[in-house]
């Protein structure tokens, strides 16, 4: 499905996808116009410092911009803001505006991401949080100065970042967590140890298998009673529990979505002409065969200049081992590949690693805690299929 | 293709040397980006690039 160079690619949502993607096209030559449809004011940002250095005051909002001026002119794209898409005609190829406008496109991006997932039991109150946008992060920004006890629900990496920074400025944290370990869904059970003890030894307080059953404000949130019965209080609550893909939009348009915008490994979905990237689409992992959503921003990125490379004719495919890091306290926590049922832990002189196996021999992860070249290393031995007995002998080595 | 690296930019995430191992590294006591190749080789130039773009700091500028 190569496209002429001069044809017209509309993306829609203005992430790092739109971001990332513009740049891409640019770079392999395609001329014709790029339009980037997002239904926030703000131009493409850059997310993973919102939970980090925005809320800590170490990156201003202007500072997470991932197309400035300068290069929306020399890469001419079309940044059409506050603009939701509300569906989708794929026989007409046309995207249907919430304003009742219509968009013409010969390539489709869907790029609409995801939003935080909200809980039946938790109250739209003042001082209550979600963490997605800009705007969420400034909000929480703002509010922090005045805040003594703040509650986290969720273990996952929105809650545990905002509890490392809130923790900097001295504020009581306590984090609940549903499951017996925090990012149990990524990690598995046991290496959720290393990061109970990053939290722990700061004075934060972890509670796994607990659960927030009510939450009690009357003006404002006063804190959580959890499911033994006790009270927590708070001033303020951070909801942190995942995140849905935006696919309302795509409803009737005949595309096939199962969790996400169902993807093969290029990118391309049931219909003709459209593709999706980032947190809003299922790809296939063309390495670990894996097939699900990755709402991680390396993956993001991936994906982007994959849809890039197919667009103007190229066959890559997404083959690439997943990786993210979080930003927690001084340390960065990194992690390549997946859980597999086997590990192994060293403590090594910059902090605990962590491998992974399939308990077929073969390693198939690494979580590093402060030891970036380590986890680059890992990274490489997963892509390469190295085996356990090699693994345990890197490890050693470290 | 020139390449220069921003160590004050630089937070040592490492993604640098998993895209361009062979280009990038990281010094042993700072932690921070290096450049082993300054002009690479023409076959680099997509590692490079793929470099230059999962830096999430943008410590990487390719002059082209």
């Amino acid at each position: 499905m190569s496209t002429a160079a001069g044809a017209h690619v509309v993306v829609v949502g203005g992430g790092l996808v739109a971001a990332t993607l513009t740049r891409e096209l640019r770079r392999l030559g395609h001329t014709g116009p790029i339009t980037i449809v997002s239904d926030e004011a703000e131009v493409p940002y850059d997310r993973p410092p919102l939970s980090k250095q925005v809320l800590a005051g170490t990156v201003t909002p202007e500072e997470t911009r991932l197309l400035k001026p300068a290069d929306l002119e020399d890469l001419d794209v079309t940044l059409r803001l506050e603009q939701p898409a509300a569906g989708l005609n794929p026989v007409a190829r046309e995207v249907e505006l919430a304003d009742g406008g219509r968009l013409g496109y010969d390539v489709l991006v869907v790029a609409t991401g995801s939003r935080a997932r909200r809980l039946p039991t938790v109250p739209e109150l003042s001082g209550v949080h979600h963490l997605r946008s800009l705007d969420d992060a400034t909000a929480i920004a703002e509010a922090l100065p005045g805040v003594r006890r703040l509650v986290v629900i969720g273990a996952g990496f929105i809650g545990l970042e905002v509890a490392a920074v809130a923790r900097n400025r001295d504020i009581e944290v306590t984090v609940v967590e549903t499951a017996a370990r925090p990012l149990s869904r990524v990690l598995g059970e046991d290496a959720g140890e290393v990061v109970i003890e990053l939290h722990e030894e700061r004075g934060v307080e972890v509670r796994c298998s607990a659960t927030v059953v009510e939450v009690r404000g009357a003006d404002g949130v006063e804190g959580v009673l959890l499911d033994g019965g006790e009270f927590l209080p708070a001033d303020l609550l951070l909801v942190g529990v995942g995140a849905v893909p935006n696919t309302e939009w795509l409803e009737g348009s005949g595309i096939e979505i199962d969790n996400g915008v169902v993807c093969d490994d290029r990118g391309r979905t049931s219909l003709p002409h459209v593709y999706a990237a980032g947190d809003v689409a299922r790809w296939r992992n063309a390495l670990t065969g894996a097939h699900a959503r990755a709402e991680q921003w390396q993956s993001a990125l991936e994906q982007a200049s994959v849809v890039a490379d197919a667009v103007t004719g190229g066959g890559r495919v997404w083959d690439t081992v997943p990786y993210f890091w979080s930003d927690q306290y001084d340390r960065k926590l990194q992690f390549c590949g997946a859980a597999g049922p086997v590990s192994e832990r060293r403590d090594t002189a910059r902090g605990p690693v962590v491998l992974f196996g399939d308990g077929d021999e073969q390693l198939v992860g690494v979580l590093t805690v402060g030891n970036p070249r380590a986890l680059a290393q890992g990274r490489r031995l997963v892509a390469a299929g190295t085996a356990w007995p090699q693994a345990q002998e890197w490890l050693a080595g470290l | 293709m020139k390449v220069s690296v921003d160590q004050s930019v630089c937070r040592e995430y490492a993604n640098c040397i998993v895209e361009a191992p062979d280009v990038f590294d990281l010094e042993e006591d700072s932690g921070k980006v290096v450049a082993l190749v300054v002009e690479p080789d023409p076959a680099q130039f997509d590692e490079v690039h793929a470099a230059a773009a999962a830096c999430p700091v943008r410590a990487i500028t390719l002059h082209e």
